[in-house]
């Protein structure tokens, strides 16, 4: 048995997703730019997979939904460009993010920095999640931006966006959010979170890999980060990925359509598989469930390190992911765990399962067993657990 | 870049199937207990290594035969991944069987061969191999600890502006930094000379002169700051039990002098009138304090040498009085001068301010040192002038972490490690304190890996009530083959080696990862092969140099080629030149080239010579002959 727990570094392609793609390959292969027939039988599709990704966020018709090729584009795209408009300008010398972003953001605000920007780092409390009232005491009239994500990618945890957003506005901050780990996962709608920018990737909610977006507020332009032959409005050149398009479009349908099976379906086969997990002995899960997006979970098991689990996991079928940098092919590394500062003895035993709709019951089971199985192994090998005479000292 | 690196594979791919067995099903792992051992009639051993919050932990189990010392039963437990968990399984098997001093040889190397499937694929990916990820060590009462090891309530030493002072951990905080976070900073040192590396965050803050706090992304080279020396730990450290100067034993041994008879005696009383002669000179050598003291600075390594004996005077100004200094620094216009307070005829206050004021006027600082009150902090700052940063190799002082930083590196036993695909883990112990709330700075990364030589070596060292370190006194330049420094340069130069691949022909050094070679690879190292050749190289030749400045015959085909030049010069100025300027000619040489088992010598008549008919048979014929009587047989001149 095959077990995909792994749903928040990717996901798979939905068929209908697919379905809908196939068209652009070999029979609808213009350029939507050329002056054919070859052109304009894409347009259609490509409007209407561009109406439902405005639908999927609650975007505006006045504003832009850029489709870009991904999300780590979209984030550079952002911080890059208030860099050129605003610091580069001198006209502010500050932006904000949290120090749980995705390294997109990360990498990016260290290169702004090192270019001479200022560049505060929120901090996460024990819960792994972010205060919103650090914005309010970082937020300066010099700030250019606020970017902080919508929900985490290691942990699920949902960050306080609305609350931010709104500090944003009073101070008239810019502010961005990478919302990869939140389509499809819980309501998105820029209108109510007073958000001006807004990153997302169709892979993350079962649409195909190189396609993402990136919302712009009308009035907060950017400058364009790819310069060309001015396809999408000018925003972003390059023949447009149609076939991309028209997945993400249909994939983002979907995922608005699955968002109350994934709110309460989904989230009930999480809680009763955590609650599971968590009877296991010296089992530790940070961020309070209530407070996570609902297909993520990441729990530690003491004395456990986690690539040595995910062999385990590995061996029986079962994809998960680790915490852990030790896995180092695995992109999704973000160090909560370590930032958290909670037990240093866990930060190398995070262990993420990450559900999707296509996640059964039955896969859930067998994972358990196989966990099971794995703890008790793992344990009986582990240092942790072993036994020491009288009067050992390990320093010794 | 390249194709390869484009798109990355996975770690596990690189495992052998032997690793992946073991990692599936263990054959060592286990535990013996203090009842399984004394039914063995063992003594039992058991050491970790590692620790879980930095991603690799193994405790080794050994019951050893206390009559043999033969290991009879070795087991295992592990915390850490695949590599941690196969490699200590193997480790714990080939430990058994063997005496305690044949484990102890046992290398990763070793280890790594054993779980080869073939002889020539590695077991594991390079960058697993012998990197046993390890922390930044932190200060403690009880000597350094790991900073992975501490736990709150520990108490660890802080470094202030009044010197190092304990203090109590609040928190353990650990959070993962990009690499360029971290500053890698060269501090070089007045007492030994070597630049010792530093890892730290950008914004670890260290002492400058001026008693500043200065971070260190904000030094440059040439900048001095204040470090804790090695000599302030071992003060420091109740562990250090070689110490030097113990102010109580100080206290007590002069009450007792005070008490004693001796010290009134006559005998006593010539001899500190010998130390108080009027110029201050010690005839005929050094008196006890000096000996101790000159012993005190070569342990230090101090660029010091003893001069009390009246090698070395300076007037003062108006040249009314003339000064000779126990000891003068070879660098610095410092001298110091060694005496003691307990002198019945000198008021040391008097005496101290009047030397300190005479050497300041002839331009020298002067130390004087009394043995009763040494205050070994206040000399070794004074000393040392600080910490300079300097650059090292062709990088800055201060640099951000490059690919060559990356892997691991040695520092007192320590392992630092950084690898190209990790983010850098950051220790920060929140401590009561009342100048500094945090100690950072434990710097690793994790990476699982094969640990067998240091926990065996920890175990060794349990069995035999050593210290971990006394297996450590040789520097290791090939880590994978574990070869010596003293090893290196003794093969080189018994077998007169003069390339990289004799001497891993002669001792495997620089087989395996090569990061021993030269710089640039995995690893960052104090010293590279291509270093050795190049010293012995160099010592070659000043060997030749200096016996040939003393007279002593050096073979011709030994000579470096200035050496040959000045050799052929030579005996040409004593023998022919002046023949030839007789004749109204000269004569100069153009080049010398080895020229299979000949060495060719080319010249040019120069005047009268280079028209005359027997330049290239007679003359020629006696050049030639001259220089092959006097230097070597195989020469050849060829005229031009």
């Amino acid at each position: 048995m095959r077990v995909y727990l792994d749903n928040n570094a990717t996901t798979i392609v939905d068929p209908h997703v697919f379905e809908e793609m196939e068209p652009f390959f070999v029979q609808k292969y213009g350029n939507p730019n050329s002056l054919h027939s070859f052109a304009s039988e894409t347009h259609q599709p490509l409007k209407d997979a561009m109406e439902k990704i405005y639908a999927g966020i609650h975007a505006p018709r006045e504003d832009s939904v850029v489709v870009t090729s991904c999300a780590t584009e979209s984030n550079n795209w952002v911080l890059k460009s208030i860099y050129f408009q605003y610091i580069l300008t001198g006209r502010k010398n500050h932006i904000i993010v949290s120090e749980v972003e995705h390294p997109s953001v990360i990498a990016t605000a260290k290169f702004i920095e090192s270019q001479g920007c200022r560049v505060t780092y929120l901090p996460i409390n024990h819960e792994g999640l972010i205060d919103a009232k650090s914005v309010r005491d970082n937020i300066t009239d010099k700030t250019a931006l606020v970017s902080v994500m919508m929900a985490n990618n290691e942990t699920g945890g949902i960050f306080p966006v609305q609350e931010i957003g709104e500090i944003c506005k009073e101070y008239n901050v810019p502010f961005h959010t990478d919302a990869v780990q939140a389509i499809g996962k819980i309501p998105v709608d820029v209108q109510s979170f007073n958000v001006d920018y807004l990153t997302f990737s169709a892979h993350k909610f079962h649409g195909p890999k190189g396609v993402g977006g990136l919302y712009i507020k009308k009035g907060k332009e950017l400058l364009p980060l790819l310069h060309g032959g001015s396809q999408m409005g000018g925003y972003r050149s390059g023949t447009l990925n149609v076939a991309g398009i028209v997945g993400m479009g249909k994939a983002m349908e979907q995922a608005v359509d699955a968002l109350d099976y994934e709110m309460t379906d989904i989230k009930e086969m999480r809680d009763r598989f955590e609650d599971e997990l968590l009877k296991i002995e010296d089992t530790f899960v940070v961020t309070p469930r209530e407070k996570r997006t609902p297909n993520t979970i990441l729990i530690s098991f003491r004395g456990i390190e986690g690539e040595a689990m995910l062999w385990d996991l590995n061996c029986a079928g079962i994809g998960a992911s680790t915490g852990s940098a030790c896995a180092s092919e695995d992109l999704e590394s973000n160090p909560v765990m370590e930032a958290i500062g909670a037990d240093a003895d866990l930060a190398h035993t995070a262990i993420r399962f990450s559900l999707s709709r296509y996640t059964t019951q039955e896969e859930l089971d067998y994972t358990l067993e196989v966990v099971k199985k794995a703890v008790k192994r793992l344990r009986e090998i582990s240092s942790s657990y072993a036994y020491a005479p009288d009067g050992h000292d390990s320093k010794l | 870049m390249g194709m390869d690196s484009l798109i990355g594979g996975t770690i596990w791919d690189e495992y052998s199937q032997k690793v992946q067995n073991l990692m599936n099903d263990p054959k060592n792992m286990g535990e013996i207990t203090e009842e399984e051992a004394k039914a063995m009639g063992a003594k039992l051993i058991v050491a970790d290594f590692g620790a879980e919050s930095c991603g690799d932990a193994v405790r080794l189990y050994w019951a050893v035969d206390p009559k043999t010392d033969i290991i009879l039963e070795s087991k295992f437990k592990s915390f850490g991944c695949g590599t941690a968990i196969a490699s200590s399984d193997t480790m714990a098997e080939l430990c058994k069987g063997k005496t305690v001093d044949e484990a102890v040889k046992i290398t990763n190397i070793d280890v790594e061969h054993a779980m080869r499937d073939n002889p020539d694929t590695p077991a594991v990916p390079p960058q697993k191999m012998h990197c046993s990820p390890y922390f930044m060590p932190v200060l403690t009462p009880k000597g350094k600890v790991p900073i992975g090891e501490i736990r709150v309530g520990d108490e660890v030493a802080v470094y202030t502006k009044r010197g190092l002072e304990n203090s109590r951990v609040k928190r353990v905080i650990s959070y993962k930094v990009p690499k360029d976070y971290l500053v890698r900073v060269y501090l070089k040192s007045k007492s030994d000379g070597i630049p010792g590396f530093f890892i730290f965050t950008k914004d670890h803050k260290l002492l400058d002169n001026s008693g500043n706090w200065i971070e260190v992304q904000n030094l440059k080279n040439g900048d001095v700051v204040s470090h804790i020396h090695e000599s302030e730990i071992k003060s420091y450290s109740q562990t250090y039990n070689n110490r030097m100067f113990n102010p109580d034993t100080a206290k007590k041994t002069a009450e007792k002098l005070k008490e004693s008879t001796h010290f009134k005696s006559k005998k006593f009383a010539e001899q500190y009138a010998k130390l108080n002669k009027p110029r201050g000179t010690t005839k005929g050598g050094k008196n006890s304090l000096e000996e101790k003291y000159e012993r005190y600075f070569n342990q230090l390594n101090l660029p010091i040498r003893f001069v009390g004996d009246g090698t070395f005077w300076r007037f003062n100004r108006d040249k009314t009085k003339s000064m000779n200094p126990d000891f003068i620094f070879t660098e610095d216009n410092k001298v110091v001068e060694v005496t003691t307070s307990k002198l019945p005829f000198r008021d040391f206050n008097e005496y101290k301010k009047e030397r300190v004021e005479d050497f300041k006027n002839i331009g020298f600082d002067c130390f004087v040192i009394d043995d009763l009150n040494f205050n070994e902090n206040r000399f070794l700052n004074w000393a040392h002038n600080g910490y300079s940063v300097s650059s090292y190799r062709d990088m800055d002082g201060v640099h951000e972490l490059t690919p060559r930083d990356w892997g691991t590196i040695n520092r007192n036993g320590y392992k630092i490690e950084i690898d190209d695909n990790d983010m850098a883990t950051v220790y920060t112990l929140e401590v009561e304190h009342d100048e500094h709330n945090y100690i950072q700075n434990g710097v690793i990364s994790k990476n699982c890996s094969v640990m067998a030589y240091d926990v065996i070596k920890k175990a060794a060292a349990q069995y035999k009530g050593v210290d971990m370190e006394s297996f450590e006194d040789e520097v290791i330049v090939c880590e994978c083959a574990r070869v010596s420094l003293s090893t290196l340069r003794e093969v080189i130069r018994l077998n007169d080696l003069t390339t990289v691949e004799q001497i891993t022909d002669y001792t495997k050094a620089g087989a395996f990862c090569k990061s021993c070679i030269k710089p640039g690879g995995h690893e960052e190292k104090d010293i590279y092969l291509v270093d050795l050749l190049e010293e012995y190289e160099k010592e070659k030749m000043a060997k030749n140099a200096d016996s040939m400045a003393t007279g002593g015959a050096v073979a011709f085909a030994d000579m470096t080629v200035v050496q040959k030049l000045k050799a052929v010069d030579r005996v040409i100025d004593d023998n022919v030149r002046q023949m030839l300027i007789m004749d109204g000619g000269d004569m100069e040489i153009l080049d010398i080239k080895e020229n299979g088992s000949h060495i060719d010598i080319y010249i040019r008549y120069l005047g009268a010579c280079s028209g005359c008919a027997s330049s290239s048979t007679g003359t020629l014929f006696a050049i030639e002959g001259i220089l092959r009587e006097k230097l070597d047989e195989n020469i050849r001149v060829l005229p031009v």
